[in-house]
């Protein structure tokens, strides 16, 4: 990660959309204090309700988290227990953080399963994870991250391991979740289409930083960075089909190495000598910001694109 | 590309010890086994560079010329199970079915056997010396072998490029040898490394049981068993054999850690 | 299942299948065998009727467990068929393959990393096929390797390299030119481009169309993404528990799905227009014992089921002369 500043308001519906490598998975974990060990948060802050947690041991930061915040993993059977009943592990924040009875939680478990849309929550209680499809595994997770009554939900990936009905049920119930409860909803995801359904807003990653960040309207029907204009036309659109699909040249950079300039540029069909020198900040286009210094210009690069039909 | 320091220190310990062995009778300048009996158990001297034994011989000499017969013993009496328990390991990981059952049960049986309890028994039966004792290896150590490869076939067999193999039609056995083997290889390779030093340790055990090569024979167990004794006065005569098999396993555990570390880039 | 033909001369089909079933047998444990319980086959492939016609790009959707990977790899002759019968070009394949039928059908595969041996070179894997097949001299297998190479799109310098030097990009595209080594009529695509990227999956998706249009090869394409299938598909099969439930052309699937089940799934596919909302028809879950079901297998989840739903399995029945539906409320 190189610089990511972002806030999460009671309601927010963020998307945060990248491909593979350009560390979208790590700002959740980082934030949340979940890195892995060779892995760690150099500079920055993260205030958690106005208080600046990044000073703190990831030990505090994670109790101060799991007082607003939950999170959903890409892969429900690698997030639950294996060997615990999934009711049990559903109750395990209410009776060990909350303080209720052992009674009082298993209550506050049925009606979390009911709340996710589990039917016959009686029965379940007791099942084990591998009992359950991945939609129901999926839900089991939400109800556990429900369980702690956060305020927003951290989702990565969620939905990706899914089968597309499941994945429009496991939406379907975030979207209700977020309009019932006010839950404010942070979903990591490659899959544009997803955030188009279910987020307001919308930021882009790229090499460890956002280089577009917007409303999700604005962003999809007028981007003003060359990557997710290309990005929006590579991925494929269920209702129209084309002759050809939208390529992007080249490969993410590796960050590895040192970013001279901007890193999207030996990429980019927009690029000029300028974006090879420094690395453009996020400015503030049309509404949106974006990390390009020919953001401005948009609708001009964008025109000689469509025209040359370079992209192909 | 990092660099192996554990192979290199490894195979450099190694190599030095089996020069030493190969060229013995050039760095030694007694005969391991030739006796004087007015200069027992003697200091070490600029003469005798680690002294004399009960039987006035060369300590220095018998250590060396004990490393020509332990290190070969041990790196022999893994080549056999090495083979016999990965053609096992990949006849039974990529066939299955009954033939795979069986000798699973074999190898359970095998390995529930005490191993030394075994080694007696063909001691006693075929006499104590080299051969008793690689027979016995033998026919224990091919289990491990057969179960690591077995594991790592089960695994490979299910990987596309094996499917894209035998979409192109290639007969079994070359899907076996080119494909399989040398994916499942490696863990054994490493195992193999340990398996010396375990042969090693079998056969100085047996050795200081009085089991092994007959005396006076120069090998490290039974200098440590003829050794024993002196313990207290003369303490380098069983210590320092041991040391060497210590360094021997040192050395290879190194070589088995390097190799880990290049086999799996 | 009838099978209704759509082509017009059969005798050019490429690939055909008529009732193909795969069964996987589950393994029996001793404890089994005493008590004799009774084995309950997982039907993987129960029942499909399929041409592929030449030059077309067949494209091949359904969610996890509906039997797509499994039929594909039956077509290609990774598994045996349990039952039913397998043709190329109207030749009897099913029971077991030439090497000329082995050069007819090749696969491209999902996992760009598994797909690949660790421990050969690109050029190995290509000359080993080439070699085995005799398709060129060991003098001229150099040279094939190198217009192999190119033909995908990758440099001459990758015929000595090891997968692991590749992305996951050109591993695919390097599992694309094996397919192609042994000039085969038909490719059949297990998800190739599930594992890449979104930019990525462009430009190997172009690749294979005109590698496709190029070669003259026909294809089907089996994938679980929506949006890809529809960019490549001339026709389309949804399958669905083991069965090919509706097939038309693509367009004509989009336009008017018929199957309760495509309606489903096609509503349920994220959209990139501005404003797309998820939609709001609950759908519901698998159902559990298979074997003890009668009739329409989708009955559970069905919003239209009818009574006569539980006791008569629909088969393939006419939407319009292109277009078939697996359901009684079709017309």
């Amino acid at each position: 990660m190189r610089g990511i500043s972002f806030e999460v308001g009671a309601g927010d519906s963020i998307g945060i959309v990248g491909e593979s490598g350009c560390g979208k998975s790590i700002t959740l974990k980082a934030i949340l204090g979940l890195l892995p060990v060779n892995a760690k948060v150099t500079r920055g802050n993260i205030y958690v309700n106005g208080t600046d947690v990044a000073g703190h041991s990831k030990k505090e930061r994670r109790a101060l988290f799991s007082e607003i915040a939950g999170m959903i993993f890409q892969d429900a059977i690698a997030a639950l227990n294996p060997v615990i009943t999934v009711g049990q592990q559903i109750a395990e924040v209410p009776r060990f953080r909350l303080g209720q009875s052992k009674e009082q939680a298993h209550a506050t478990a049925l009606k979390l399963m009911e709340q996710v849309g589990i039917s016959d929550a009686e029965h379940r209680f007791s099942l084990y994870p591998h009992q359950l499809s991945g939609g129901l595994r999926q839900r089991i997770a939400i109800a556990i991250a429900l369980s702690g009554k956060p305020k927003v939900l951290f989702c990565d990936e969620p939905t990706t391991a899914l089968d597309v009905t499941i994945q429009a049920q496991v939406l379907r119930l975030l979207l209700e979740l977020r309009r019932d409860e006010g839950l404010g909803l942070v979903f990591v995801t490659h899959d544009l289409a997803v955030v188009n359904e279910i987020c307001d807003s919308i930021k882009v990653m790229y090499a460890g930083k956002f280089i577009e960040v917007g409303g999700v309207k604005d962003t999809f029907s007028k981007p003003t960075h060359p990557y997710t204009y290309s990005l929006l036309k590579a991925a494929p659109d269920p209702d129209v089909a084309v002759s050809r699909l939208f390529t992007i040249e080249g490969e993410a950079p590796n960050l590895i190495l040192p970013v001279t300039g901007c890193p999207f540029s030996p990429r980019c069909f927009a690029s000029t000598t300028e974006c090879l020198a420094k690395e453009p900040q996020l400015i503030s286009i049309d509404g949106s910001l974006s990390a390009c210094f020919n953001g401005a210009e948009h609708t001009k690069w964008k025109a000689t694109d469509a025209k040359s039909g370079a992209h192909a | 590309m990092k660099k192996n320091n554990t192979l290199y220190i490894g195979i450099g310990i190694l190599s030095t010890l089996i020069l030493a062995a190969v060229f013995a009778p050039l760095i030694t300048r007694f005969d391991p086994v030739e006796q004087d009996l007015m200069d027992t158990l003697a200091n070490p001297t600029w003469t005798h560079w680690l002294g004399t034994d009960a039987f006035g011989r060369d300590v220095f000499s018998r250590l060396i010329f004990g490393a020509r017969l332990d290190l070969t013993i041990g790196i022999v009496a893994v080549a056999l199970p090495f083979i016999i328990g990965v053609s096992l390991g990949l006849i039974t990981g990529w066939f299955g079915g009954r033939f795979d059952a069986i000798i699973m049960r074999i190898v359970d049986t095998v390995i529930a056997f005490p191993f030394y309890v075994l080694a007696i028994a063909l001691v006693f039966i075929f006499g104590p010396g080299i051969k008793s004792i690689i027979i016995a290896i033998s026919l224990v150590g091919w289990v491990a072998y057969c179960r690591i490869v077995r594991a790592n076939v089960l695994v490979a067999k299910e990987q596309d490029y094996v499917h894209a193999a035998k979409l192109t039609g290639l007969p079994v056995s070359r899907i076996l040898r080119r494909h399989i083997l040398p994916n499942v290889i490696s863990q054994a390779i490493v195992f193999s490394m340990s398996d010396i030093v375990l042969s090693i340790l079998a056969i100085v055990s047996l050795g200081y049981l009085g089991l092994g090569v007959p005396v006076p024979t120069a090998e490290w167990g039974s200098m440590i068993q003829e050794g024993q004794p002196y313990l207290l006065q003369q303490w380098w005569i069983p210590t320092i054999p041991g040391f060497m098999v210590v360094i021997v396993g040192f050395s290879l555990s190194l070589i088995g850690d390097g190799l880990v570390k290049r086999l799996e880039r | 299942m009838s099978t209704i033909n759509t082509s017009t001369s059969p005798e050019t089909n490429p690939i055909a299948a008529k009732d193909l079933v795969k069964h996987f047998a589950k393994k029996q444990t001793l404890a089994n065998r005493i008590k004799k319980t009774p084995i309950f086959n997982v039907p993987a492939v129960d029942g499909v009727s399929l041409n592929i016609q030449t030059g077309e790009t067949l494209g091949l959707v359904g969610e996890s467990g509906c039997g797509k990977s499994t039929l594909g790899r039956t077509l290609v002759g990774l598994y045996s068929a349990t039952s039913g019968s397998i043709s190329l070009y109207e030749k009897e394949v099913s029971n077991s393959r030439t090497l000329e039928d082995r050069r007819a059908v090749q696969m491209i595969f999902q996992d760009p990393f598994s797909s690949l041996n660790p421990r050969m070179t690109v050029g190995d894997m290509l000359s080993e096929a080439l070699l085995f097949h005799k398709l060129v001299s060991k003098e001229k297998v150099k040279v094939r390797c190198l217009e192999l190479l190119s033909l995908v799109g990758l440099p001459a310098d990758a015929v000595d390299s090891y997968p692991r030097q590749f992305s996951g990009g050109q591993r695919q595209r390097i599992g694309i030119a094996r397919a192609l080594a042994l000039e085969p009529k038909v490719l059949i695509a297990d998800e190739p481009v599930s594992a890449l990227d979104v930019s990525v999956q462009a430009s190997v998706v172009n690749l294979l169309m005109d590698l496709k249009k190029d070669l003259g090869l026909t294809m089907l394409f089996i994938s679980h993404n929506i949006a890809v299938v529809r960019q490549v598909s001339d026709r389309i099969a949804v399958m669905y528990l083991g069965r090919i439930i509706e097939i038309g052309p693509t367009e004509e699937i989009f336009r008017n799905p018929s199957h309760p089940y495509t309606k489903l799934l096609l509503s349920s596919v994220p959209k990139m227009s501005i404003g797309s909302q998820i939609s709001s028809a609950p759908a519901g879950e698998l159902p559990t014992m298979l074997s003890a079901m009668t009739g329409c297998r989708f009955r559970s989840r069905c919003p239209i089921a009818i009574s006569d739903c539980a006791t008569k399995d629909p088969q393939l029945v006419e939407v319009n002369k292109t277009h078939q539906a697996a359901c009684l409320m079709v017309n």
